[in-house]
């Protein structure tokens, strides 16, 4: 008797317990729930339906307007001169963001390797990433024009024709911060008991990268390349803090483009702007997703 | 022969890390060179800059550059009646910043906390919208930011900026939720023993264990939020943060703020307070992340 009435005081303390966790859960989840409602959800749905919408200036007043929007994006994409250049320059802009995944492993692995100056050289890559990027696109912009030609007796970085280059040049030296930072500390819980095991075995500074490290820390290869995709059509290639809304037509991007239009389009242009980020979106969604899957079904096994 | 082979197989295998170490270097050469060269150029009156534009001048150092551009460095607003000064604008960073990576880093800390800890399994769900969110982009959105910020009132005032910036989403909830579902369970267990509720396990055991990392994700967040210029440009047009007035003098073309030296002089002045701060937490910010752990 005095056992079952111990099982029933178990199970309703049980019971409370969990009614307690439930409210506690519900209660901390509660704003940040309602923070991405508002912000990811209505934003972006707010978004797909101003894409079937039309301004009317004289009325103030939008009304539905089919595909219209679509139709304009569409001719903007690849029709008008504006942008005839901004699909080539997005696609350099994705290679060299993976050009910076790959050094950044290279530069991660030998911090966390520990090899000769190590810490300093963590200190120098994560260092530009941390400052302002206005500020060092003041100096690098003045350098440029001021002080590269003297050095080197040519002409200025932005004056001839390498622009694009030296632009995706700077995008990947300034941002490997981030990569590092995650990477070394990832790099780290590697059990040193497989990095010993290996070099007992053999196994080279370039084998023990390509045959331990890269198989454990693959799956944050993967969100790194997954967000490389996300921001296909995001990255303004530094364009915006060297140019500001004037830059050259024959360096734009996706991201340049959607940003500059989205400050300085009117109520009546906003539509258009909507309508291409959903076609964007339309084709990065699933590209994104497909790859994530498809890098996890071809990725190495850790065994 | 057996020495000489060995010999070349350790300087083989020691290449590429030779390789590795000197594309190191010169990035870090690079950004030393380009630092140094801006506060040279910083400290050059602008006939000196004409008529050389590598070295530290020669002869006098114009230290009142620094002066100058903090006196007429001052964002015009509402067609040129309000002018704000750059003291002004290092405080509207200085709220924006501070506001944003509190609220940007307490959100992700909470929602990867009960996800982590809690064994429901909505937990997943959240968990999946994070892994989604971050690899399902949706682009464009901006024109639909601006009319929702405006419908809600939320436009041009610091707690509409902060609202938005208080988003779970990110990898700053994985880096989070790696470090909750790594962590002991025995003192939490130990202490709901005790009597302790679930919020006081948050604040007094989780959150404290967990204060070095929410410290750095804070103080990451601080500084980009302190370097961005584009958020306060489209929504805090009434309040010009520091980062956003260096944005507007780089372009600006008046006599006095144009010249080279006085924008380069403003670049440092924005600098110098990230480089403080990086000095001070110099070993937390290069510390350790881990984004979703490694393979087992």
């Amino acid at each position: 008797m005095a056992s079952i009435s111990n099982e029933r005081k178990g199970r309703g303390a049980l019971r409370k317990k969990r009614r307690n966790d439930l409210i506690f859960y519900a209660a901390m989840l509660a704003f940040p729930l309602i923070q991405f409602a508002i912000f990811y959800i209505a934003v972006n749905v707010n978004s797909l339906v101003m894409a079937f919408e039309r301004y009317d200036y004289s009325t103030g007043e939008t009304s539905f307007a089919g595909f219209e929007q679509f139709g304009q994006a569409l001719y903007l994409l690849f029709r008008s001169p504006v942008l005839s250049a901004a699909w080539k320059n997005t696609l350099l802009l994705f290679v060299f963001s993976l050009i910076g995944d790959w050094l950044g492993v290279l530069f991660s692995y030998y911090i966390a390797k520990k090899k000769p100056l190590a810490t300093l050289l963590k200190i120098g890559i994560v260092l530009p990433t941390l400052l302002s990027a206005i500020a060092m696109a003041v100096l690098f912009k003045y350098f440029g024009e001021r002080a590269f030609p003297v050095l080197f007796h040519t002409e200025g970085l932005f004056s001839g024709g390498g622009v694009l280059f030296v632009l995706l040049f700077y995008h990947v030296w300034m941002g490997l911060g981030t990569s590092v930072l995650v990477l070394t500390g990832t790099m780290s819980a590697i059990p040193e008991t497989l990095s010993e095991a290996a070099k007992l075995d053999g196994c080279t500074f370039m084998k023990e990268l390509f045959y331990i490290t890269l198989p454990m820390i693959y799956p944050t290869l993967v969100t790194f390349f997954v967000i490389d995709i996300a921001g296909l059509f995001v990255g303004q290639m530094g364009l915006y803090h060297f140019f500001a809304d004037e830059a050259d037509p024959a360096l734009f991007t996706y991201g340049y483009y959607l940003f500059r239009g989205a400050r300085s389009a009117t109520l009546a242009e906003y539509p258009v702007l909507a309508a291409m980020g959903a076609l964007f979106t339309l084709v990065t969604a699933p590209l994104a997703l497909f790859s994530k899957k498809l890098m996890i079904r071809l990725g190495p096994s850790a065994e | 022969m057996k020495n000489f082979k060995e010999k070349v197989k350790k300087s083989v295998s020691g290449l590429p890390a030779f390789l590795i170490f000197l594309l190191m270097a010169a990035y870090f050469l690079l950004v030393l060179l380009l630092l140094i060269w801006g506060l040279s150029v910083s400290l050059k009156s602008v006939a000196q800059f004409r008529d050389s534009s590598l070295g530290f001048p020669e002869g006098e150092w114009h230290f009142e550059n620094y002066l100058n551009a903090f006196k007429t460095f001052n964002v015009p607003l509402h067609g040129g009646r309000v002018e704000i000064g750059l003291l002004a604008q290092y405080g509207y960073s200085l709220l924006y910043a501070a506001g944003g990576a509190f609220f940007g880093t307490l959100m992700p800390c909470i929602t990867a906390y009960v996800t982590a800890k809690f064994p429901f399994r909505f937990g997943k769900i959240v968990y999946a919208i994070v892994v989604v969110a971050l690899g399902f982009p949706i682009v464009g959105a901006l024109p639909s930011q601006f009319r929702l910020m405006s419908f809600l009132g939320l436009y041009d005032s610091f707690f509409g900026v902060w609202l938005m910036q208080a988003s779970f989403l990110g990898i700053y909830f994985l880096i989070f939720h790696a470090a909750y579902a790594g962590a002991p369970k025995d003192i939490a267990e130990a202490a709901e023993i005790d009597g302790a509720g679930n919020l006081r396990i948050f604040l007094e055991i989780a959150l404290p264990l967990s204060g070095k990392l929410f410290f750095t994700v804070m103080l990451i967040k601080f500084i980009g939020y302190w370097n961005d210029y584009q958020t306060p440009m489209l929504f805090l047009p009434s309040f010009p943060t520091a980062a956003y007035g260096m944005y507007y003098f780089f372009f600006d073309t008046r006599t006095t703020s144009a010249w080279p030296t006085m924008k380069i002089a403003g670049a440092i002045l924005l600098l110098a307070p990230v480089f403080v701060i990086f000095l001070c937490f110099q070993k937390r910010l290069v510390g350790n992340l881990m984004l979703g752990g490694i393979k087992e």
